[in-house]
């Protein structure tokens, strides 16, 4: 497919959610808050429900209005499936830039093996561990200190503030800068690894591919089994194992597209559905 | 690694943690914005989402930073009330996500709490300033006012909501009036209230040499009294 349909859809939703998230610099209260929990129009917050499941934990407490909040994204994404990371998550873009610019196939060998004896994903171990050091130390660890979706939007705000002479720490900005540049320099060595098994977030949506109305499928039409889609899949979906039950369900799935796009019958076969 | 190594890994970091958890506690206390939870709680509850801080930027007060510190990174804190105070609107607290921030009214607001300095405040030194008491929010009923022959001697009691106000129009240019965290305030405040009882108990000599010989230096180096006014 010469022109990339998908590719440009999903950099139009994510550079139009950060464009509108970057409005609140300029005092426009459309899109108040980050990606991990916002405040849309004055009228309607979001809570990323891994947060959620986080900040109930660490402090030991249901909040109905925070439930609500995250029930909201929560219902999102039961409808869409894990959309979150192909077309909102401003690490898409950035971790795709430094694929880009990488010059040379430098990549160590992964520091987790897949599956193990059991065949758990490490992916929901570390999840779960995380929750269990959240509720441990009772902060909500990962999204108030590690998540990289926190630490780029806190290093945009704080540094804007820093420069426009509002009240800011320093400290704050350097510390997420850095953080930040953890999160881009295992991107460089370890190509797709975070996306692909560790990230909590990611793994949260994923749940919700089994059930959603929005997936890719085989439709008719006889596959050539190029492999061509497997190949450029980022998150490492094995997609061919699919084509005999046509709906691919698998949590890795982000909706990118990039599967669709790269598909030798120009797209014919492989498609995006929506629908029960 | 399978999943009896990884579970008993983070079962020992877990427990590492655990033990980490007193010098956690001990962070620095900070002045929340309005409906905080209580320090710990509010802790948990916070993700540094960031809504608060840009709900307030976006009213144009820009009260609010994110907090440095092994605790505390992330959250939300009112950083300089000099400049930019918090004006208790309670648009922060109304729309918090995670409701680390309670959506309460004006009067349950307990932020901090504000001490003027008796040694720097015009009004305690025979002139008729009054400047915070104009520019706190609840006026009346958050000051308490001693009239005397060194004029109406203003006393800040513990209905104060620690918003700053009072702070950043404070003409003295030390500020003679401070917030601080309760806990610093409950430290300090029977030391406080023995000097207000020393201070309304003073002959007129002894109360003009504290003015003059020992207050008025300190107010002149304090300095920028004009310059600062009703900025």
């Amino acid at each position: 497919m010469s022109f990339a349909k998908f590719t440009f859809a999903r950099r139009m939703v994510l550079f139009g959610i950060l464009g509108l998230f970057l409005l609140q610099l300029f005092r426009v209260q459309w899109f108040i808050g980050g990606l991990t929990g916002s405040l849309l129009f004055r009228w309607v917050n979001l809570l990323d429900v891994f947060a959620f499941a986080e900040i109930s934990l660490a402090s030991r407490s249901l909040t109905w209005s925070a439930f609500y909040s995250a029930a909201l994204i929560l219902g999102f994404y039961l409808i869409l499936g894990r959309v979150f990371c192909g077309w909102a998550c401003p690490l898409d873009l950035i971790f795709m830039l430094i694929n880009r610019i990488k010059k040379f196939p430098l990549s160590f060998p992964s520091p987790l093996r897949e599956g193990g004896r059991v065949g758990v994903r490490p992916g929901s171990l570390v999840a779960l561990g995380i929750l269990l050091i959240s509720s441990t130390i009772q902060i909500p660890f990962f999204t108030a200190y590690l998540s990289p979706i926190t630490n780029c939007y806190r290093t945009l705000f704080s540094g804007f503030f820093w420069a426009a002479g509002f009240p800011a720490e320093l400290a704050v900005i350097g510390a997420s800068a850095l953080i930040l540049l953890g999160f881009l320099l295992g991107e460089f060595f370890w190509p797709h690894y975070w996306c692909q098994h560790l990230c909590p977030v990611g793994k949260t949506y994923g749940l919700f591919n089994r059930v959603s109305l929005l997936r890719l499928e085989f439709t008719s039409g006889e596959c050539l089994s190029c492999s061509q889609c497997e190949r450029v899949c980022y998150l490492g979906v094995k997609i061919l194992p699919f084509s005999a039950q046509k709906k691919i369900r698998d949590s890795s799935c982000i909706l990118c597209g990039r599967c669709v796009e790269a598909c030798a019958a120009q797209g014919k076969i492989l498609k995006m559905r929506f629908g029960p | 690694m399978n999943r009896r190594e990884f579970l008993k890994a983070t079962f020992s970091l877990g427990v590492l943690l655990a033990g980490c958890r007193p010098r956690f506690a001990e962070a620095e206390e900070l002045i929340r914005p309005p409906g905080a939870l209580p320090e710990g709680q509010f802790r948990a509850t916070c993700i540094g989402c960031g809504v608060c801080l840009n709900l307030c930027h976006t009213l144009k007060y820009n009260s609010i930073a994110l907090a440095r510190g092994w605790r505390n990174f992330g959250t939300p804190f009112i950083k300089d009330m000099r400049d930019y105070p918090c004006t208790l609107c309670m648009e922060c607290p109304k729309f918090c996500p995670t409701r680390a921030l309670q959506p309460i009214l004006i009067e349950e607001a307990r932020m901090g709490m504000a001490m003027i300095n008796l040694t720097l405040c015009l009004g305690w030194n025979g002139d008729v300033c009054l400047s915070c008491s104009k520019a706190c929010p609840l006026g009346a009923i958050i000051f308490d006012f001693h009239p005397s022959d060194w004029g109406n001697q203003p006393l800040i009691n513990e209905k104060c909501k620690g918003c700053g106000l009072c702070l950043k129009h404070c003409p003295v240019g030390l500020p003679a009036v401070n917030v601080l965290t309760w806990k610093t305030y409950e430290q300090q405040r029977s030391g406080y209230r023995s000097q207000v009882q020393r201070v309304l108990q003073m002959n007129l000599e002894e109360r003009y040499s504290w003015v003059y010989d020992q207050n008025m230096p300190q107010i002149l180096q304090a300095g920028r009294i004009l310059e600062r006014e009703f900025r």
